[in-house]
């Protein structure tokens, strides 16, 4: 580990807190999200001066303001810079149009600007006018420096030092130096009540289960947070206090433990514990500075310790709370021990090991600070990072108190903040006022009202009728419409009519009538059809069998139906069931009677569903509710004459329904599929097209094998219905990718009349899964949790049906109906069908289903959704189909198995190869099975009882390292955790004992190892060896070198100088590589064009890019002269910016220019075409393209670019039309551009060999610099970034005299030193002379 | 109760803050760390809400350093005799 930067020799080690923040600042050390914010409006007479001297004072009072921080050699360390607290700076804003909106703009843009925590300044005091007496003080400071108490001792001090300037009085002392915090975390590590500390918490968390988090997801934090804020009402602030009085205990109590109690409601319930207390733990911070020498050093001491909480509903709500603060008391007298440091010891690192849910602060302290002559108002901008969600209460409780939910925005976004923040303030105040939590609502007044009526609003007439009523006003309407079609058999409307009014008169002869049950067991067939008609015309209820299911099913079937007679072909086997057998053929035979006519609420069918008993349940659907079903279907999807709907569901389930009778009721086509076709895409696919098909149904496992089918492609069908199974977005893609046609989700169980939500699936849908939509007519759906309350949106819910398509219930099983069926609580009289599914609303009331109540997914604790997983290995486009389960391993635990159908020739191998590209780590099933074909059960859905178990070998490692990355990290993973030999691939980073130290000092060692940092963020991401050889391979694919910005040497701690190297026209600034090696010492920052990006706009002039940059450059360096340097047209750029520096009042430093003339050299020269823009690109890979002469095409050039290696050629096409882009538009600039004189002097490298009679030549620089100093190099322009040559014109850049470091401009002050040096080089002279 | 005394004993003190933590005054261990004995931030406030009544100028961010009923008793017998 030989590449870490040097640091001062008196640096020390970070605290743990700050160890904490550190390791997370690494994962993504551009985020700004830690630094803590404040920005203090004042109004009233500001002594600027005096404001200026404050901040001066408090920056050598409060050493934290200095420190500085690098990567050590025994981990992170940080130092105090002499004379490295910021200064404030002015910005006026009063000419602005509106200087309060852009006030708030520059503020929030100030805040989410990178900072440099090895240069610093780690924060920043920005003072913004925005009019006369109207000012705002932003200040900004890094969590490692300081966290919200800090905060709030800087700002109160310097409002004391303002305040005493202006009034002349004396401030008080100020802080206590740095150190202090210091001694006292050395202390206390040293105390033997650490060991006592210790011992509590390890106690404490011994039995700690799985923390969930209130959002499906990762808790990483993001770059910023949503921030919702409520006010509490002044009644509720007096009840609160009134409560914390009566119950003795202090009111910030009382409001952690309700939110916690809020929380709880947030949380999914684990299946079995339904009926349990519900466990929360809080992130609790804690100030951590009570009886601390370190009190009242501004430095970061927060703590975030778990807080276990009980949530209780049951008990008087003032036990509770008492019970809930003794725990929090508890806590606190072991309130010093680190979090971070339980976090290792208990194994909470990485993903899906949290040690704590969201965190609940109250804050009574951040009061707003008194400035003498000033009225004041302080706004919390930011207080570190949002891993999850973060409730905060700011206020003191009597005067205040806002209610603050702070979210992190790839969790949640922000209407759902805003909902927490709402919900929370409503949950409090209904609580302040209960006797128990339990009769406490979760959702506000409002969102009761929405959830449980305005959504449910699907009141619709529908005529109290039967579908025998229905199908006879059709045969009146339409006798000789087309009714049926069977093979080559065709029936008139008239003739099914009469078919099956004479199989009705039979059955009525037989003494059949309305209350009866007659059993059909046909295969599809027109006699499977008169049935069903006729069986319904007698007024009796029909019972589906499947005519191939001999088993013991169908007499527990037969046994509970007791049909009345059997219609079925004359061998079939009733096992026993005394019921006669009426075979086609006799149909009409017997005796005849006049039917009765069956009434709205009598049972139209029974169908058997499995029961969880094993036992099959007879489900009994009346008229009425299949009725309110399929008018609405047919009115939804506007179905008529000219229809032509496909029978392929199997009767025995319910989607069979609406395909036996709905094309009855209006005049449209039924086609039957022969008998076995819908298991046959091919068959299927002729028969859609054979028949024009208008509509038919597909399961979404069949719809996946169909897809597949070649036979289905350019198919077009009005409209195709999925349902029983979730519906993957990826498959609705791919529907509309093959199909034209619309595909539309429903969702419904055999005991709701088939369906009761629906939804189109669009191509392009969110999430993994298509939701289910909404209710359909007369219908009402509820989000319910254990105890019967409507549960917020997003959050999981056991999904309830209402309304008129509810089953009568179990046949002879009332008890189980009572059960299923219980009262709905909401609508007085009715009852409600309790589904036994799990779902989340969206805002807009859109229900997705995430999966049954009684087995929810969970891998390492993170709620997976299988059907991500199966869409992303449908997304690698090398398998066919794909199922992911969950089952238990030998020790119990869930384990991830994928089961696929390979496309032809696909390995296994390449299958998880692709999937650790875009899987994380958690989501990698441990197995992946390759099958011919998919299983099916009789109704066509997956049978996942069918699949094989996987073959899960967890003691041998599958194989033995690859060559390459994987060798290398084998043998880093084993130096870093001391392993006696190479790690494995499936060696889990932090499961093999990594920390987060270990884990820096892994990512050091590979950067010296592969020359590239991986990232923390990447190894927390991916831990498992071959899943991070997987993602370093693919991440070299596309090098990471095309950013704004570039660093070309490794960064240094402590270094003084930054040169900032401007990329020439084809705008990437890889060619300055050897100059950063050549200029040890300095650092070298190259600063690319936007235009890489092929989504960037134009810019309008080079002035306008100048610009850009400078803002690129000064939010890396806010303070100090800017050095320059440019090559070729990144010459004229880096003028440009040197100008437009000086313009901001920066001091510009070097100003270097590397054979680059100015911009009028240029305007009457032709603007290069495509081929000379893309003959560029071997100028930029550090070719004479004079020398290539043969090389033309862009094909040519690419080819020749891979084969000697260069990374241009391996770049993505798109950065390489970037490139041609930049080649063209940065030449377009340059001929529109105008110089502005510099102050600063230059130095310009003249590359000789090229120039001779242009006319370009280095005094052409002279009126627009504040001198020019030559250096001569004996080559050409192509070479002037040769190796060779870069040594030169370092030595020339190190011969230069600094620029005054402090000084505001170097006005026209040239370096009259008359420098000249004689620079000899091996092979080249060169000269460098002072001119001008 | 604090509102009815002139001047801040510390036997006073003891009381007030076994009070606040729910123990006997005798239980206060006066050179033990209150934090350790189960005062909090939001107690000291409370406390010094009371004491403020009594005794001028008493400066939260002291108290906040100082550990014991000992450490506290200097500063308040300080704040008296100034």
């Amino acid at each position: 580990m030989t590449h870490l930067p040097p640091v001062p020799a008196h640096a020390q080690p970070l605290s743990e807190a700050q160890k904490g923040i550190w390791y997370a600042q690494r994962r993504d050390m551009g985020s700004p999200v830690f630094m803590t914010g404040q920005a203090l409006t004042m109004r009233g007479p500001l002594d600027v001066a005096a404001l200026r001297a404050a901040v001066a004072q408090v920056g050598a009072e409060a050493e934290c303001l200095s420190l500085r921080f690098a990567e050590g050699q025994d981990g992170p360390v940080q130092w105090l810079a002499a004379g490295g607290a910021p200064a404030l700076v002015v910005r006026d804003l009063s000419g602005e149009a509106d200087p309060e909106a852009a006030a708030a703009a520059a503020i929030e843009a100030e805040a989410k600007g990178p900072v440099d925590l090895t240069h610093g300044p780690v924060a920043g005091f920005t003072l913004w006018v925005l009019a006369p007496g109207h000012h705002i003080l932003s200040e900004r400071i890094h969590h490692l420096a300081a966290d919200g108490y800090a905060m709030v001792l800087i700002t109160n001090r310097l409002a004391e030092l303002y305040s005493a300037t202006c009034t002349g009085r004396a401030a008080a002392p100020g802080f206590p130096p740095y150190a202090q915090s210091l001694e006292a975390e050395a202390t206390y590590l040293a105390s033997p009540k650490r060991d006592k500390d210790r011992a509590y918490w390890h106690e404490t968390l011994a039995t700690l289960g799985t923390i969930e988090g209130m959002a499906a997801g990762e808790p990483v934090s993001d770059r910023w947070f949503h921030r919702a804020e409520v006010p509490m009402s002044a009644a509720a602030r007096d009840r609160l206090h009134g409560l914390a009085a009566e119950v003795g205990l202090n009111w910030a109590d009382v409001l952690s433990a309700l939110a916690g109690a809020y929380v709880a409601r947030c949380l999914p319930v684990a299946p079995g514990e339904e009926d349990l207390p519900r466990e929360v733990v809080l992130g609790m911070p804690l100030m951590n500075r009570m009886g601390s020498k370190a009190a009242r050093v501004p430095c970061t001491l927060v703590n975030v310790l778990p807080l276990r909480l009980v949530v209780h509903e049951d008990l008087p709500l003032a036990e509770w709370l008492v019970q809930a603060a003794q725990g929090m008391a508890a806590m606190r007298r072991h309130g010093k021990y680190r979090g971070e440091a339980l976090r290792r010891e208990m194994h909470r690192i990485g993903a899906g090991k949290r040690l704590h849910g969201p965190l609940v602060n109250v804050l009574p302290f951040d009061a707003t600070p008194q400035m003498a002559g000033l009225e004041t108002q302080l706004q919390i901008l930011g207080a570190g990072s949002v891993d999850d969600i973060t409730f905060c209460f700011r206020g003191d409780g009597r005067a205040g108190l806002l209610v603050q939910a702070d979210c992190n925005p790839a969790l949640y976004d922000l209407a759902t903040t805003q909902a927490h923040a709402t919900r929370l303030a409503t949950f409090i105040e209904a609580a302040l006022d209960a006797a128990t939590l339990a009769e406490v609502a979760t959702l506000t007044q409002a969102e009761t009202a929405q959830h449980l009526f305005a959504r449910n609003a699907t009141d619709h007439p529908v005529p109290e009728t039967t579908l025998v009523a229905l199908t006879r006003a059709q045969v009146q309407a339409t006798p000789e419409a087309e009714a049926l079609v069977f093979g080559t058999e065709r029936l008139s409307y008239a003739a099914l009519d009469q078919r099956s009014d004479a199989l009705a008169r039979h059955l009525a002869g037989q003494g059949i009538g309305p209350g009866d049950v007659v059993a059909v067991a046909l295969p599809r067939s027109v006699a499977l059809i008169v049935a069903l008609q006729g069986v319904i015309r007698a007024g009796a209820a029909y019972v589906p069998l499947d005519p191939e299911d001999a088993s013991g099913r169908r007499a527990d079937m037969l046994a509970r139906a007791n049909p009345k007679v059997i219609l079925a072909e004359a061998d079939f086997d009733a096992a026993g069931h005394t019921a006669g057998i009426l075979p086609p053929a006799d149909w009409g035979t017997g005796p005849q009677a006049a039917p009765t006519a069956p009434g709205p609420h009598d049972p139209a069918y029974v169908l058997f569903t499995s029961g969880s008993t094993g036992r099959p349940k007879g489900v009994v659907i009346e008229h009425d509710a299949i009725v309110n079903r399929l008018l609405w279907m047919q009115d939804e999807y506007g179905f008529g004459p000219g229809d032509r709907i496909l029978q392929k569901t199997p009767a025995t389930f319910d989607v069979s329904v609406w395909e036996f009778f709905l094309p009855f009721l209006c005049g449209a086509t039924l086609v039957v599929a022969p008998p076995g076709a819908h298991r046959d895409p091919s068959a299927l696919a002729g028969l859609i097209r054979d028949h024009a098909i208008t509509t038919l149904h597909f399961v979404p496992s069949m719809l996946a094998l169909f897809l597949a089918a070649p036979a289905s492609h350019g198919l077009r069908i009005a409209r195709v219905f999925a349902s029983g199974e979730a519906l993957p977005a990826h498959l609705a893609a791919q529907f509309h990718a093959r199909i034209k046609g619309r595909l539309h989700n429903l969702y419904g169980p055999t005991e709701a009349a088939v369906d009761v939500t629906y939804r189109e699936a669009r191509a392009d849908e969110p999430g993994a899964s298509v939701p289910i939509g909404v209710p359909v007519w007369n219908t009402r759906t509820y989000l319910l949790d254990p105890r019967g309350r409507p549960v917020p949106d997003g959050v999981a819910g056991r999904l309830y049906l209402g309304g008129r398509q509810l089953a009568r219930g179990y046949l002879g099983q009332p008890d189980l109906t009572e059960e299923r069926f219980p009262p709905d609580p909401f609508v007085p009289g009715a009852r409600m069908y309790d589904t036994g599914d799990l779902a989340f609303a969206s805002a807009d009331g859109t229900l997705t289903y995430i999966g049954r109540a009684d087995h929810q997914v969970k891998i390492r604790g993170v709620r997976i959704e299988l059907g991500e997983i199966e869409a992303v290995l449908e997304g690698t486009g090398l398998v066919a189909q794909a199922a992911v389960l969950a089952p238990a391993d030998h020790l119990g635990q869930a384990q991830l198995v994928a089961y696929v159908v390979p496309r032809a020739g696909v390995e296994v191998t390449a299958i998880r190869e692709a999937l650790s590209a875009r899987l994380p780590a958690m989501m990698m099933p441990a197995a992946i099975v390759p099958l011919d074909a998919f299983p099916l059960n009789p109704s066509g859905k997956l049978d996942r009882k069918a699949l094989p178990a996987p073959q899960l070998d967890a003691s041998a490692p599958a194989r033995a390292l690859r060559d390459g990355i994987e060798t290398v990290l084998g043998a880093a993973y084993a130096e870093v955790l001391g392993l006696p030999e190479p790690a494995g691939p499936e060696t889990d980073f932090f499961a093999a004992g990594g920390d987060s130290l270990k884990a820096v000092r892994l990512t050091l060692l590979l950067e010296e190892e592969l020359g590239r940092d991986p990232g923390l963020g990447t190894l927390f991401e991916v831990p498992v060896l071959a899943d991070l050889a997987r993602r370093l391979e693919a991440e070299a694919q596309h090098d990471d070198g095309l950013g704004p910005v570039v660093h070309l040497s490794p960064r240094k701690g402590g270094a003084p100088r930054r040169l900032f190297a401007i990329h020439p026209a084809g705008g990437i600034a890889w060619c300055y590589r050897g100059l950063a090696r050549a200029l040890d010492g300095a650092e070298v920052v190259g600063v690319q064009s936007p235009l890489l990006d092929p989504d960037a706009p134009e810019p309008d002039s080079l002035s306008a890019l100048a610009r850009d940059y400078c803002d690129r450059i000064e939010a890396l360096m806010p303070e100090g002269p800017i050095n320059l340097l440019g090559w070729s047209l990144g010459g004229i750029i880096a003028h440009a910016i040197a100008a437009e520096a000086e313009a901001r009042g920066r001091a510009v430093g070097q100003l270097v220019l590397l054979d680059a003339y100015p911009s009028e050299c240029w305007r009457n020269e032709p603007e290069p075409d495509e081929g000379a823009a893309i003959r560029a690109l071997l100028a930029i890979a550090g070719h004479d393209p004079d020398a290539y002469p043969h090389l033309v095409t862009r094909a040519d050039i690419l080819g020749f670019l891979r084969e000697t290696g260069h990374p241009l050629g391996q770049l993505p096409e798109a950065v390489q039309h970037g490139v041609v882009r930049s080649v063209q538009q940065t030449n377009r600039l340059v001929r529109t551009h105008v110089e502005r004189r510099v102050d600063a002097p230059l130095l310009h490298v003249h590359a000789r060999l090229d120039h001779a009679g242009t006319g370009r030549h280095p005094q052409l620089w002279s009126p627009y610099a504040g001198g020019v100093r030559v250096l001569e190099l004996d080559c050409r322009h192509a070479d002037v970034v040769s190796d060779a040559n870069c040594t030169l014109v370092a030595q020339a850049l190190r011969a230069m005299p600094d620029q005054d470091a402090k000084g505001h401009n170097t006005k026209a002050q040239n370096t009259g030193d008359g420098a000249t040096a004689g620079v000899d080089g091996a092979h080249r002279r060169a000269r460098l002379a002072h001119q001008r | 109760m604090s509102q009815m005394i002139q001047v801040l004993t510390k036997d006073q003190m003891r009381a007030d803050i076994a009070a606040q933590i729910g123990l006997a005054p005798e239980e206060i261990e006066a050179d033990e760390s209150l934090v350790d004995q189960g005062l909090d931030s939001m107690q000291v406030m409370t406390l010094l809400m009371q004491w403020g009544e009594v005794i001028q100028g008493l400066d939260f961010a002291r108290f906040m350093e100082a550990e014991t009923l000992d450490d506290w008793w200097l500063i308040a017998e300080q704040a008296q005799s100034a």
